[in-house]
């Protein structure tokens, strides 16, 4: 038997496979086949005393006719071929939509989470403002709403509107349920906070117009809201606001400002006066506060409004989390700040008329604040309203000490400022966060939400494992990392289709380097080895904290998680490559398709530092182009209007480096036109492995999800009210509470 | 001598005892294949060696045939197939295609075989009469 190709057996395989070539794979293996077959049986020939020729000839003979093979192969062949042709059509139009499709899914989940953290926080934790938050944010509210109440979903929906749209909404609500206070509670706060006054000019010209036709109005909604409850301090509360804010001007007033020893200089004690627009209404807001202290209770309804509100979310996901903690947020600060002002005003009125020598009317002044700051602290529902309860204390005593100054009683005032130094601490106590290492490890280790949002929560005493909600927020974020990696995998599957485009296009029928398959085992190899076990040891290392530093929350690691998947990225395309270009060789190999040799010869390192050094700057073209659009940093010095001139710019440098690395690798590779053909033949072959691994990869994505699920489950289990930020409370808490409270039973029990 | 055609050829050397109808051959291409295998993995070349020799001839197959029955069986599922490497006496490295038995085509050998055992009872009783009438009747004339 001789090796070397004979011409008449070239062109009897020829003739016998012609049918197949439409699919060339098959074509060539069957003519490898037929070929091994005809040359054993030449070789026999051979061995019985024939010539080469004879041999061959004989071999042939017995083989049969060649057209007639040529059907034969055809008709048992063709079901095959055209099952091949249509798994190869399907790879190619349905693998890229399913795994784009998979990996939006993938990342849209921990997208929104992202999205409503920076809406929540306003602020973004990882350097990068989450592209169209807003819309995802709000897409994400919508779609949650869509199956709630009809009165809940108005609520939510009154939130983004303009007040004169809020108002008649949160009106309708309260006409259709006249026998629920919370409702027109919440309607008498928002009718309240439309704007009644238009302030013209500035500095000293400034000007207050009053509309009145709004202020009767406001002023007839909150005297019928006295009427339905005559007990409760809401309605004068936000009447003494209304008035306040009609009447008079606050001006900030810096010789005010003491500045006491023990106290940092810098940042003394500041004050204001008030300047009286209208005698009348001013001296009905101080009329309205005191009927306020007069009350037995202070019912302000707002953390009802937001429990119905927080009914309608689900806690399923991070973003159920999120979109909460949000609600929460939004829905208290506005309000309770509201009230907050009659007091802020009251204070200011006693020191004025303590300066006046009023020291009777200065002392109820802040009486009544002291009463209402109780009855608030007795109403929080939240942390928020516990706060401003607080804050409300505060001014009382500050107002006191400045009274008795004003008064000229040293002692008095040394005392009211020890009480209000004693409040001071007991609040920091309640609220704020310890600075100590400790606090700032426990920070670190409580994760993005808690870290933010219930910082004075990881104290030690907290009752919180803050480990569910850290692990939540990684397994969100390892979906955005199995969504890039399954990514890079379809670009990289993009990339050979494109390139094996290209080889075919360039080259003649004949010369064209044929499309090779896979077969389903060499494919599950690659898929296993250079998909799923990358991934999945990533996953386990991922899970050992000791390892990982992951006991550490995502807000201190973020860095080190986009890191580790750009490396998990970058091994899992290398690997599916090497893996996949190993397949087509031996594919190849089988075929009788002649190769390069398996090892490169030497790389001249010139060559290689060119083609390094242009892909290097290409990356860095590519990272500030994502910079450029998406970074807070980089948005601050690049103005808005050259950001397309220069991504356009980027863009084009990029693929001009692009380029350079190419030609400085082309003039290698075509040394060597067996290289070239193989290289083309693995980018014409490779698509459907790649695709399918890049498919399989967003699908390892999945179980995250649940992961996600599962942990937020376990956390919110530990929650142990329905609004999230009440779990700051804390012993400190209630026992700032029970002070404020007691003060107002006492001051009412001296007064009766 | 130039060779033009195989029929300037002189046949090859084989042994033939008894002729089988080509009609018969193509029937039985798919059982005998599929008995081939039940001894373990076997390339196409191997297998008409193998007919050849075990009946002397007598199944004489088409070569030529033998690579589309084997496609469609594989098609078929009842047989697979996978590259192996061979050295050629000229020390080189070839490939060779083997087929083997799925369990599919192990189900199908025993159908076949069971149904060939029934056909073959049936005609070999059938012919076995036929053929002691004739004896009886040629020892009546004569």
């Amino acid at each position: 038997m001789t090796d070397a190709p004979d011409a008449s057996l070239e062109s009897f395989l020829d003739a016998a496979t012609a049918p197949l070539k439409i699919d060339p794979d098959l074509a060539l293996e069957v003519r490898q086949e037929l070929r091994t077959h005809l040359e054993e049986s030449a070789a026999d020939f051979r061995r019985a005393g024939h010539t080469d020729a004879e041999a061959i000839a004989l071999a042939k003979g017995v083989m049969g006719d060649e057209k007639n093979l040529a059907d034969q192969l055809w008709k048992a062949n063709r079901r095959r071929i055209r099952f091949r042709a249509a798994a190869l059509w399907s790879a190619r139009l349905l693998l890229p939509p399913a795994t784009v499709a998979l990996i939006i899914l993938l990342a849209y989940n921990a997208a929104v989470s992202w999205a409503l953290a920076y809406h929540t926080l306003g602020n973004s934790q990882f350097w990068i403002v989450p592209p169209r938050h807003r819309e995802i944010a709000e897409g994400y509210r919508a779609a949650i709403l869509a199956n709630a109440p009809a009165d809940v979903r108005r609520l939510f929906e009154m939130e983004d509107l303009g007040t004169a749209t809020q108002v008649p909404m949160a009106r309708e609500l309260a006409m259709n349920h006249p026998a629920d206070p919370a409702f027109f509670a919440f309607f008498a706060l928002l009718d309240s906070q439309q704007q009644i006054v238009h302030e013209t000019g500035d500095g000293t010209n400034r000007k207050k117009t009053v509309d009145e036709q709004a202020f009767n109005r406001v002023m007839s909604t909150l005297a019928d809201g006295e009427r339905r409850e005559p007990d409760n301090a809401l309605y004068p509360l936000i009447a003494a606001s209304t008035l306040f804010e009609v009447s008079s001007r606050e001006k900030l007033d810096e010789s005010l400002t003491l500045h006491r020893a023990g106290h940092s200089p810098k940042s003394g004690d500041e004050w204001s006066r008030i300047e009286v627009l209208d005698e009348k209404r001013y001296a009905q807001a101080l009329d309205a506060m005191h009927r306020a202290a007069a009350k037995p209770y202070l019912h302000a309804y707002i953390g009802e409004i937001l429990r119905r509100k927080l009914s309608a979310l689900p806690v399923h996901r991070l973003a159920d989390v999120w979109l909460r903690a949000e609600e929460e947020i939004r829905m208290l600060l506005p309000h309770v700040s509201f009230l907050h002002r009659a007091a802020w005003n009251t204070a200011v009125a006693a020191t004025e008329a303590a300066t006046a020598g009023r020291r009777g009317d200065a002392l109820r002044l802040i009486r009544d604040i002291r009463i209402v700051a109780g009855a608030a602290a007795a109403d929080a529902a939240h942390p928020i309203e516990m706060n401003i309860a607080s804050a409300d204390a505060t001014l009382a005593n500050e107002a006191e000490a400045r009274v008795a100054a004003a008064l000229h009683d040293s002692a008095a005032a040394d005392a009211a400022w020890k009480r209000h130094d004693e409040h001071q601490a007991d609040y920091r106590r309640a609220f704020d966060t310890r600075v100590s290492m400790d606090a700032m490890d426990e920070k670190a280790r409580a994760g993005v939400l808690y870290s933010n949002l219930l910082n004075y929560w990881t104290r030690s005493g907290g009752q919180v494992d803050a480990a569910p909600m850290r692990r939540a927020e990684y397994a969100a974020a390892d979906q955005i990392g199995v969504a890039t990696t399954s990514a890079a995998a379809l670009v990289l599957a993009i990339l050979y289709a494109g390139s094996g485009l290209v080889a075919s296009l360039r080259r003649p029928g004949d010369e064209r380097p044929p499309r090779l398959v896979i077969s389903g085992r060499g494919v599950a190899k690659v898929l296993a080895l250079g998909a799923v076990v990358p991934v999945i040891i990533y996953l386990i290392y991922a899970r050992l904290n000791f390892l990982s530093g992951r006991s550490y929350g995502l807000n201190f690691q973020m860095s080190r998680i986009a890191l580790e998947y750009v490396a998990l990225a970058l091994i899992v395309t290398t690997l599916l490559s090497t893996m996949i270009r190993r397949a087509v060789r031996a594919r190849a190999a089988e075929l009788g398709v002649p190769l390069p040799p398996a090892k490169s010869p030497p790389r001249p390192l010139s060559q290689t530092l060119v083609a390094a050094a242009a892909v290097a700057v290409a990356l860095a073209c590519l990272i500030t182009i994502f910079a450029a659009l998406l970074s807070d940093v980089i948005g601050e010095w690049l103005p808005r209007k050259s950001t397309p001139v220069v991504v356009v710019g980027l863009l084009a440098a990029c693929w001009g480096f692009i380029a350079v690395a190419g030609i400085a690798l082309r003039n290698r590779l075509s040394e060597r036109s067996l290289r070239s053909h193989f290289v083309a033949m693995t980018a014409r072959s490779a698509f459907p492995a790649m695709a399918m691994a890049a498919l399989a990869l967003s699908l390892l994505g999945f179980p995250l999800r649940w992961a996600e699920h599962h942990d937020v489950a376990k956390a919110a289990r530990q929650h142990k009210s329905a609004l999230f930020l009440n779990d700051a409370e804390s012993p400190e808490y209630h026992e700032l509470r029970d002070k404020l409270v007691a003060q107002r039973q006492a001051i009412l029990g001296q007064s009766s | 001598m130039a060779i033009r055609s195989t029929s300037d050829l002189p046949p090859p050397k084989r042994r033939r005892e008894i002729a089988v109808s080509e009609q018969l051959v193509k029937g039985t291409v798919i059982p005998v294949v599929l008995a081939l295998l039940r001894d373990g993995p076997r390339y196409g070349y191997e297998m008409v060696q193998n007919v050849n020799a075990r009946s002397n001839g007598a199944l004489e197959w088409r070569e030529g045939t033998l690579y589309p029955v084997l496609h469609r069986m594989e098609a078929d599922g009842l047989i697979s197939a996978q590259w192996k490497d061979y050295e050629t006496p000229a020390g080189g490295n070839r490939r060779r295609r083997y087929y083997a038995l799925t369990g599919a085509g192990r189900r199908e050998l025993a159908r076949r075989s069971a149904e060939w055992k029934s056909f073959a009872a049936v005609i070999g009783d059938l012919l076995g009469r036929v053929l002691n009438i004739g004896a009886i009747s040629k020892a009546g004339e004569s």
